[in-house]
């Protein structure tokens, strides 16, 4: 049966699969190995498809996998079904991409990554009242024949429009509000919002070891503050979302 | 994802779940090729792009009104063109039996389409 090679992660050290005891299960149930190049190493081990499957149980294993390395050495996790033919292709991609992979490298040492999703049960609906819609700042569109549909049409969209900009203009509010002090406390952050009418924030900060507690407890603290919003932070992560680079031309 | 890895939690984490999965679905990955389902999958994908036009097109009449660089008549024929164009995707919607939640659209940072 044909071979290839999975690419879990690229680590910041030359380790030799030898030195690397007990010896971690891959995909496919075949152990990981490490193939180097200079100071650095790419953990990979044999997989039976070039395309990998996708499921649940699949993915927690590559997180695990990805999971286990971390907690030894200072790595860039790989996408999920990096894939190539041989240890020969995994040693051109390090030679190609090597000062990309130091340089990510730096900016992950000795930092973790933590998600935070905030939820709000606020409603478009809930800013009619509030908006500030007044007809009089709309003098033409006022002074058309007050029996025109059109004129009526355009009245309801513009208040709708207000109360979608004013509902929108308090969840900013509130976003900044949350992530500005814990931003001043991140190395790096990427931050999504509105990712449903629920999800009002996403966000991933890559944050240095020695500060984790403290930013945990911000949040902690934003979150007795702020009692109508439902908070799910995860982590310590390993920075999958700080990785600044790609070798998905190199992939099959 | 493994407990251990939950620091905080204020609800159950199944309505982040349900949340995250409105994501996923909000368009499919594919378009249905079965022969009995192709015109749904397709008017469902086509319609939610003509929507997402118009919504920005509305957004930018408005605009315009608040900036208040239209003249009386430029203004009655926005309105016009605007409100024929919104019954017209309704009678789109009601032949092709699809609701506004299911042409809604995740747009990222500029929220959802609905």
């Amino acid at each position: 049966m044909k071979q290839y090679k999975c690419i879990y992660a690229i680590l910041d050290s030359d380790v030799k699969s030898s030195d690397h005891k007990p010896e971690i299960m891959g995909l496919d149930s075949s152990p990981v190995y490490f193939v180097g190049f200079r100071d650095i190493s790419a953990a990979v081990s044999n997989v039976n498809q070039d395309k990998m499957k996708v499921s649940s149980d699949i993915a927690f294993s590559y997180e695990k996998i990805i999971e286990d390395l971390w907690m030894k050495y200072n790595l860039l996790p790989m996408r999920f079904g990096s894939v190539m033919k041989n240890d020969t292709n995994v040693i051109e991609i390090m030679k190609k991409k090597y000062s990309d992979f130091i340089d990510n490298l730096k900016i992950v040492e000795n930092k973790s990554e933590f998600g935070l999703k905030i939820l709000c049960d606020l409603n478009k609906t809930d800013f009619k009242t509030e908006n500030t819609f007044n007809l009089n700042n709309y003098k033409k569109l006022k002074q058309l024949d007050k029996k025109s549909v059109y004129r009526n049409y355009l009245i309801d969209k513009l208040e709708q429009h207000k109360s979608e900009d004013s509902f929108m203009k308090k969840i900013d509010d509130i976003i900044e509000e949350i992530h500005s002090p814990l931003k001043k406390l991140s190395y790096l952050s990427n931050v999504t919002k509105m990712v449903t009418p629920k999800i009002i924030l996403n966000a991933t900060y890559l944050v240095k070891n020695e500060m984790k507690d403290e930013f945990i407890q911000k949040i902690r603290q934003i979150k007795r503050e702020k009692k109508d919003l439902k908070f799910l932070l995860t982590g310590p992560w390993p920075p999958y979302n700080f990785v600044n680079l790609s070798i998905k031309e190199h992939i099959l | 994802m493994s407990d251990d890895k939950i620091i905080i939690q204020s609800e159950s984490i199944d309505e982040i779940a349900e949340e995250l999965e409105k994501v996923e679905n909000a368009l499919p990955n594919k378009i249905n090729a079965d022969p009995d389902n192709v015109e749904s999958g397709l008017s469902k994908l086509v319609l939610t792009l003509i929507e997402l036009i118009r919504k920005l097109m509305e957004k930018q009449a408005m605009r315009r009104i608040e900036s208040d660089s239209l003249n009386e008549e430029e203004i009655e024929r926005l309105g016009e063109t605007l409100m024929k164009l919104e019954n017209k995707m309704n009678e789109l919607k009601e032949i092709f039996g699809l609701t506004d939640e299911d042409l809604n659209l995740n747009l990222g940072p500029l929220g959802d389409l609905m």
